[in-house]
């Protein structure tokens, strides 16, 4: 019996797999090329990291005054010329946040166009979106592609790099299970809540499209499972590698990648109050110390640029004080209608976050995550013993904490940029909110597990979560992006 | 209430097999209730502006159906939330606007498709190169204080649509070369043509080797996921006993 149960596991498991690659590469094809946010400058970009290091060709520069960016004409933006004149023909800036326009289905020239085109795959013009300060570990791994299937058609490259992302999606799937195993989920439950991760919806939709996003999420799991291994079994110099090449990953990845660096203190500094032992004056002053240390340490060797794009320390403020400032910025951002945009593209808003799903199942979403949150911070406070089918409340503080440094470091962000130009530029996408998509789901799900008390009851509310989940999922696909697209 | 308690916990894994498999079912039966291959040689380009659904005064567009089969007239309509007493009306009339070819009463929020709401009658066989128009008349019994309805249009003539006629009552104008967000849509005649020109449509700018095989991935994925949950609801019983 038990090698039935556990064939039947592995089983469920690498369905769960099949399904996300098969799913992925259903997503990758369906969305039309550029029409998710920011893709069509994301594969400039990877052009741009792919061409020759001895520029052959020579390189216009544009003054001030002659350059105009118009966001409603993609032929300003100066990506390659690839880049610029597919989007073009695609319909880009017809479509892009126009949900009542489509492409055109009848005409098959422009499709040829595209197909044996012969123009440039470089940038020629600056300045260009697709030349910008932003790196990331993605434009590498992409551009190796852009190289690799150079031959290949515009169509045939971009659907490369959206493969790229659903391996980072489904590396990421894996480390979900991996860490619902590790704070102690019944298998069973493991199984549930990696399927949970697999289907939802804007998860699947970002690890299926040219975006530096999907490698930030895959640096946060794979941060989250080293947390959690070092939480479970203390110190070990497999999971502490983990730990810190996540670090490095995320940092290479985007910007709020560097949440990873400094939420890593305080779980070391747990660790190391844990084996050491140290009394209270001992602690304190090795806290402070560290802390110094390392604030010291960044300012010597982060450079001085990197600090300041991160935090636009040297933009001057439109406002008369910093309070001033913050409390117009939460004024404006944490109202009804900011919270549910932020909800909304964080469960189910694609495209160009113009094609959400309805209103009342993103309410429905809402409550239960609310309830399941209430939950956890119940669970957190509560005097009853821990119930046998959670995972301890270390690991609950933990993903909190993951989660609230990534809300913070966004919104502070958010809030630079918004105190410099006196609106909200930025705002805060839901999913921008994806790294912690694991830690989020976790908790909800154990403050979920918390408020119905009994195991089996946990179990069957789990598997109508995953069932559910599987059909907004399949509902998102047929019913919303299909359809807007394509009919 | 011991005896359903009973029963439920017996046969907890058909039941939520079946909601799933009703879930499913809903599902595609959403997507055929509302399919219709839309217009797509223009799209709704420049300034636009929200022409309001005043009570008792309808809102006129004509237009020519391109193919034949005419089966849904697709529009924006915004402020749709109708309360008690309220009602729309949306008619397909013969080109002078005065014969009624097929009329609908909707009196909660029409049928929604992405941005588009969707006004289906029967398929109108010999629809090609026919003058339509379509009519939307909102009635209210109170003094509708607030935002009423509105259509969204183009606010400048375009020669793309040359053959279309605004016509906003209310205003008493009528505009030329202006049109509502109007995609007037069609069926092949059958679910099988349908499905090939939604192929056709899917397999444009895809990479050559995946053109034709979109439908099929989308029934795998479907399939997978049905025994997925199947699976996953076989669990229930296993990690209860």
């Amino acid at each position: 019996m038990t090698f039935f149960k556990e064939c039947t596991s592995k089983l469920l498991l690498g369905l769960i797999f099949v399904l996300f690659v098969i799913k992925g590469l259903f997503l990758s094809l369906l969305m039309p090329l550029f029409q998710n946010p920011d893709e069509q400058t994301h594969y400039g970009r990877v052009q741009y990291w792919a061409e020759p290091r001895l520029k052959t060709w020579k390189i216009h520069t544009l003054q001030q005054s002659d350059f105009s960016f118009n966001p409603k004409d993609i032929r300003t933006s100066n990506l390659p010329e690839e880049t610029t004149q597919s989007a073009y023909l695609l319909q880009f800036d017809e479509l892009v946040f126009e949900r009542q326009n489509i492409q055109n289905f009848q005409d098959n020239s422009h499709e040829e166009t595209i197909q044996e085109n012969n123009w440039k795959r470089y940038v020629d013009t600056i300045p260009s979106t697709a030349v910008s300060g932003t790196k990331s570990l993605y434009y590498l791994f992409a551009s190796w592609l852009e190289q690799l299937f150079s031959s290949e058609s515009i169509f045939v490259r971009v659907l490369a790099i959206r493969l790229l992302s659903v391996v980072f999606g489904a590396l990421t799937v894996f480390l979900a299970y991996l860490s619902a195993r590790k704070i102690g989920f019944s298998q069973s439950i493991c199984l549930l809540f990696t399927a949970l991760i697999a289907f939802q919806p804007m998860f699947s939709i970002t690890a299926a499209q040219v975006n530096i996003d999907i490698a930030l999420i895959f640096s946060f799991s794979l941060f989250l499972y080293a947390g959690v291994s070092l939480l479970r079994q203390g110190f070990s110099w497999f999971p502490f590698s983990l730990l810190i090449l996540s670090i490095i990953l995320g940092i290479a990845s985007k910007g709020p990648g560097i949440v990873l660096a400094i939420i890593s203190i305080p779980l070391l500094m747990t660790l190391g109050y844990r084996y050491f032992h140290p009394d209270k004056r001992r602690f304190y002053w090795g806290v402070f110390l560290t802390g110094s240390l390392l604030t010291v340490s960044a300012f010597l060797l982060v450079p001085a640029t990197y600090l300041a794009s991160i935090t636009n320390l040297t933009a001057s403020s439109k406002f008369d004080s910093p309070l001033h400032s913050i409390g117009t910025y939460l004024e404006k951002t944490f109202d009804v209608g900011p919270l549910r945009n932020s909800a909304g593209s964080y469960w189910g808003n694609f495209g160009w976050l113009d094609t959400p799903i309805s209103g009342w199942m993103l309410s429905l979403i809402i409550y239960i995550c609310i309830i399941g949150l209430v939950g956890a911070i119940w669970y957190l406070f509560s005097k009853r013993e821990q119930p046998a089918f959670l995972p301890e409340r270390q690991y609950i503080v933990f993903f909190l904490g993951t989660m609230l440094a990534l809300q913070l470091a966004i919104r502070f962000y958010d809030w630079r940029i918004f105190d410099a130009t006196g609106q909200i530029v930025i705002g805060q996408p839901g999913r921008y909110f994806l790294p912690n998509l694991i830690a989020f789901l976790t908790v909800v799900v154990s403050g979920l597990g918390f408020l119905v008390r009994k195991k089996h009851r946990f179990t069957l509310l789990m598997q109508v979560l995953a069932l559910s989940m599987i059909l907004l999922q399949l509902h998102a696909i047929v019913n919303v992006i299909l359809p807007r697209y394509y009919l | 209430m011991k005896k359903i308690s009973e029963f439920i916990k017996k046969y907890e894994k058909w039941i939520l097999f079946t909601v799933f498999l009703f879930g499913v079912a809903s599902i595609l039966w959403t997507f055929l209730a509302n399919f219709g291959l839309g217009e797509s040689d223009y799209n709704f380009l420049g300034k636009t502006k929200k022409v309001t659904l005043a009570p008792g005064m309808p809102v006129l567009q004509t237009f020519t159906a391109k193919e034949n089969n005419l089966y849904q007239v697709r529009f924006v309509l915004g402020n749709a939330s109708l309360r008690h007493g309220e009602h729309i009306d949306l008619a397909l009339m013969d080109g002078a606007c005065t014969q009624i070819i097929a009329i609908t009463e909707f009196t909660t929020q029409p049928t929604k498709q992405g941005a588009y709401t969707v006004f289906s009658f029967p398929p109108i066989p010999t629809s090609r190169d026919t003058r339509y128009c379509f009519a939307a008349t909102f009635f209210s019994d109170n003094s509708k204080k607030g935002e009423k309805p509105y259509l969204s249009a183009t606010d400048i003539p375009d020669p793309v649509f040359a053959d279309r006629t605004l016509t906003d009552s209310n205003k008493g104008k009528t505009y030329d070369s202006h049109t509502l967000f109007l995609r007037p849509a069609y069926t092949k005649g059958s679910l099988w043509e349908d499905l090939r020109v939604l192929e056709s449509r899917l397999s444009k700018y895809k990479p050559l080797f995946f053109k034709g095989i979109m439908l099929p991935v989308a029934l795998l994925l479907v399939i997978l996921s049905t025994s997925l949950a199947y699976m996953i609801s076989r669990s229930t019983s296993k990690e209860n006993s």
